[in-house]
């Protein structure tokens, strides 16, 4: 048994640490050991950076917390016609391509005469995170006892005063980790800062792009990415202090009341304030791409995609771009959520028999769970320079091989499939699962016929969310596909970094298609069917 | 379970077609984002070699040049295109390159003009670039930050030829020039894409500014529908950037490599650069265009030819930096 589960973990570990670790640590290792004739070593202090880094991406915290809160008490406290698809919407921006995001940016800008490139990321981190606030700090609420909040009342507290005093502290663990994750995805965007930055602007993440490729200074660059890892790294810790919140998307709202009156100006703040930030950018990006140069109803941006681009700018067309894109998105899906799915089950069955120990703190779990999550919070740049590097002699071939690209996009989308399944894993119902282990049922059956049974409304959630990471991810790829293994988020930024209306008509074309499919996917994924009281087809 | 079988024999199947097909010799090229080469071209390579040509685009000529730095013991290629005359020492310090680099094609950095807008505001078209920092030309500049763009970078090191050296303990008089430029309201967009696409008036985008910083060839794509040029480069005083090729160390493939450098030497290729790249071939003996040496002529004059870019790439920067107080 114990060798057994021991080669069980042994796999994905290794996945990770040949994909991730191996590579990272021989970029580090090269720029902390070496120097290169003629680089230039940047003399930018690592500060200012830093600083802008970690300010922007708190102030759009801030503000998604802001905004997130009370549309998580309209959304999952009350119950009202039209909640659920309001519910399902406004996940469309955080699983959106973030060059996508970019674009519906810079469309809201383009309405009040233009943004300034601080202002657009910081409106572009809201809102793609708002729902990760809404869904986690929502989730949580909808398990709080309404009792406290009637008694609070009775006692002459106002909704407003009852709703702060009362709840908010009992919400205290999903706010944190709400926090942490949206400050984590905030602080590590690429694609985000460098549409919007515009080059005049850097975090962490661009300036390791600039150190590195530009200015040869792989010292610095490493030196970046440490500080990077170890932000990530307390991001993450601090999401973990009070336990799992899981992005759910099955809303129990038993306890959610009907919307009243006194609740209108609530209402009326989540309203405005999703439809400015939200929904309005997604309707810019489909409205414009319908429209030509000249103001007219047209389809001709979409006729275009089966073209290079003007002056022929791209090297392959966008049908052929989306056929390597559907071929990675299969491949890094089926991978990510394997690995992923058997992580989770690993991870709860460990923390399962921690809980039984009854110590206090699960180290080993936060640990392994970490080792998963931190290449999402690492560079693309040094990702991809460590497989130039690492990958040589007999491995050369997969340097220029286009299965590197999914391989990587599934290492990417495995942390999203794992907070997704891992905290649902966790939630099963204990009796069930001893019941039948005392029937004599093996873990193998535990397994097929209990656990798999009750998180398969999960598992769908697991693999959607995979595959829009995948379709989405453009850093690694940048670095990595090259001429006809080009992806559609990597021809998009061709596009949108040389403007020209024909070519930002394509870019919009294939940002609205993108949206549409997001949204799709999203919708298809959070029907809500009390799935769970059906019975176990067997 | 039978689903997920069908699924996974179909991945299997998707990722063994492609590692099948038994490769004929190859040759592998590294260039920057820019290069382009017609099909006819590539066919008439691979049928005059008899080897495979690949195509492998690196990012812009610097991280190109980077990326090859950091791979030289297993190089991602055979021979790499466009490194130019601003990163060739940089190349040539780390020894990336097996023998020498061979130029291949030129373009000469001008300042172009929205001649439309002069004639309408009845404005002088400036004859040296060094005049744009008067106060007749106020607010009319677009140039590229030279952190982020060749051309930039290309421009900012021909202002210290343009100029006479620094003396001790004095400003050099480049930097003067520079805060006088500033100071007429230039404008620094991040790449050459946003500057002549976006800001420029005389092109697609119709911006604000009617002088932008681009290339002398750059005019023979902006013609009416008459086929006049809406715009002309300031042709006095140019930078001149060299593209070369040249065969990389340990490269799997040295005979087909050489067998490439020569054809990108060959009159078939010079040929084409004109239209597929927008530069002029290295090779006098070869035509270019009508409509190109009527209105994209190569500079008259050029400068900066001498100087030793590797060497003071980083304090020129940082003049610029402490100019504009923006960080790269």
């Amino acid at each position: 048994m114990r060798l057994k589960g021991f080669l069980l973990w042994a796999a994905p570990l290794a996945f990770v640490a040949v994909l991730f670790y191996w590579p990272l640590l021989r970029v580090l290792n090269l720029g902390f050991g070496s120097h290169f004739e003629g680089s230039s070593p940047t003399e930018i202090s690592i500060w200012p950076v830093l600083w802008f880094t970690v300010w922007q991406a708190i102030v759009s915290t801030v503000i998604a917390l802001a905004l997130g809160i009370p549309g998580a008490y309209v959304l999952y406290r009350k119950t009202f016609r039209g909640a659920a698809i309001i519910r399902s919407l406004i996940t469309v921006p955080f699983m959106l391509p973030s060059l996508v995001v970019a674009i519906a940016i810079t469309e809201l800008g383009a309405l009040i005469g233009g943004l300034d490139p601080v202002v657009a990321i910081i409106l572009a981190n809201v809102f793609a995170n708002y729902a990760v606030v809404v869904r986690t700090v929502g989730s949580q609420w909808q398990t709080l006892d309404a009792q406290t909040d009637e008694e609070a009342e009775v006692a002459g507290a106002g909704r407003f005063s009852s709703t702060f005093r009362v709840a908010l502290p009992q919400l205290r663990s999903s706010i944190r980790s709400s926090s942490a994750i949206v400050l984590l995805y905030c602080a590590s965007s690429y694609g985000i800062v460098l549409s919007l930055g515009g080059g005049k602007v850097n975090t962490l993440e661009t300036a390791i792009s600039i150190s590195v490729l530009q200015r040869l200074d792989l010292q610095h660059g490493s030196a970046l990415a440490l500080l990077q890892i170890a932000f990530c790294l307390a991001a993450f810790t601090a999401s973990r202090w009070g336990g799992t919140n899981p992005l759910s998307f099955e809303p129990n709202l038993s306890k959610a009341t009907r919307l009243d009156k006194r609740d209108s100006p609530a209402v009326a703040f989540v309203i405005i304030s999703s439809a400015v930030l939200v929904f309005l950018p997604l309707v810019l990006v489909l409205a414009k791409s319908f429209i030509s140069s000249v103001g007219e109803f047209t389809f001709s941006n979409f006729l275009l995609l089966d073209s290079r681009g003007s002056r022929d700018l791209l090297n392959i067309t966008f049908l052929e771009a989306g056929f390597n894109s559907i071929r990675n998105v299969v491949i890094a899906t089926v991978i990510s959520f394997l690995v992923g799915a058997l992580v989770s089950y690993l991870l709860a069955e460990h923390s399962r028999k921690h809980v039984r120990k009854n110590k206090k703190t699960d180290v080993l779990g936060i640990v392994l769970d970490a080792y998963f999550l931190l290449p999402i919070g690492v560079s693309a740049v040094v990702i991809g320079l460590g497989y130039l590097i690492t990958l040589t002699g007999t491995f050369a071939w997969l340097r220029s091989s286009w299965i590197l690209v999914p391989l990587v996009q599934a290492m990417l989308a495995i942390p999203m499939v794992v907070r997704v399944l891992y905290p649902s894993l966790l939630a099963i119902d204990h009796s069930a699962r001893e019941q039948a282990m005392t029937d004599g049922a093996r873990k193998r059956q535990v397994f097929f016929y209990i656990d798999l049974a009750l998180v398969k409304p999960v598992l769908k959630t697991a693999i959607a969310f995979s595959a829009l990471v995948s379709l989405g991810e453009f850093g690694a790829a940048s670095l990595l596909a090259y001429g006809d293994q080009s992806t559609i988020p990597m021809l998009m930024y061709q596009l949108i970094a040389r403007p020209g209306n024909k070519n930002y008509g394509m870019a919009l074309a294939v940002a609205t298609i993108l949206t549409l499919i997001t949204t799709l996917v999203v919708l298809l994924v959070s029907r809500e069917p009390s799935s769970r009281m059906k019975p176990v087809k067997r | 379970m039978k689903r997920l079988s069908i699924l996974i024999s179909a991945v299997l199947l998707l990722t063994g077609c492609s590692s099948t097909a038994a490769p004929k010799e190859s040759v592998t090229l590294v260039a920057h984002d820019s290069f382009v080469i017609s099909d006819e071209l590539k066919a008439e390579f691979e049928t005059t070699t008899g080897y495979q040509l690949k195509i492998v685009r690196a990012g812009d000529a610097g991280s190109m040049t980077s990326k090859l730095v950091l791979t030289k013991d297993a190089p991602i290629a055979d021979v790499v295109f466009g490194i130019d005359n601003t990163f060739a020492p940089v190349a040539k310090a780390n020894k990336i390159i097996d023998g020498e680099l061979n130029s291949v094609d030129f373009a000469d950095v001008c300042f172009n003009i929205d001649t439309e807008y002069f004639n309408e505001h009845n404005l002088e078209i400036p004859s040296d670039w060094r005049d744009l920092s008067k106060p007749k030309y106020k607010n009319l500049t677009v140039i590229e930050n030279p952190n982020t763009s060749s051309t930039g970078l290309a421009f900012l090191a021909s202002t210290y030829a343009a100029f006479p050296p620094a003396t001790a303990g004095v400003f050099p008089s480049a930097v003067t020039w520079w805060l006088a430029f500033r100071d007429n309201g230039v404008k620094v967009a991040g790449s050459w894409e946003d500057a002549y696409y976006t800001d420029f008036s005389g092109s697609a985008g119709k911006g604000k500014y009617p002088v932008v910083l681009s290339y002398s060839s750059s005019p023979a794509d902006e013609l009416d529908s008459k086929g006049n040029p809406r715009t002309q480069a300031i042709r006095k005083d140019c930078f001149r950037q060299t593209e070369y090729v040249g065969v990389l160390r340990n490269s799997a493939n040295s005979t087909g490599a050489e067998a490439l450098v020569k054809f990108m030497l060959s009159k078939s290729f010079q040929k084409a650069l004109p239209a597929s790249m927008y530069v002029y071939p290295i090779d006098r003996s070869v035509a270019i265009p009508d409509s190109w040496l009527k209105n994209a002529a190569p500079a008259e004059s050029i400068i900066g030819g001498e100087l030793d870019i590797a060497e003071h790439r980083e304090g020129w920067l940082n003049d610029f930096n402490w100019v504009f107080d923006v960080a790269p």
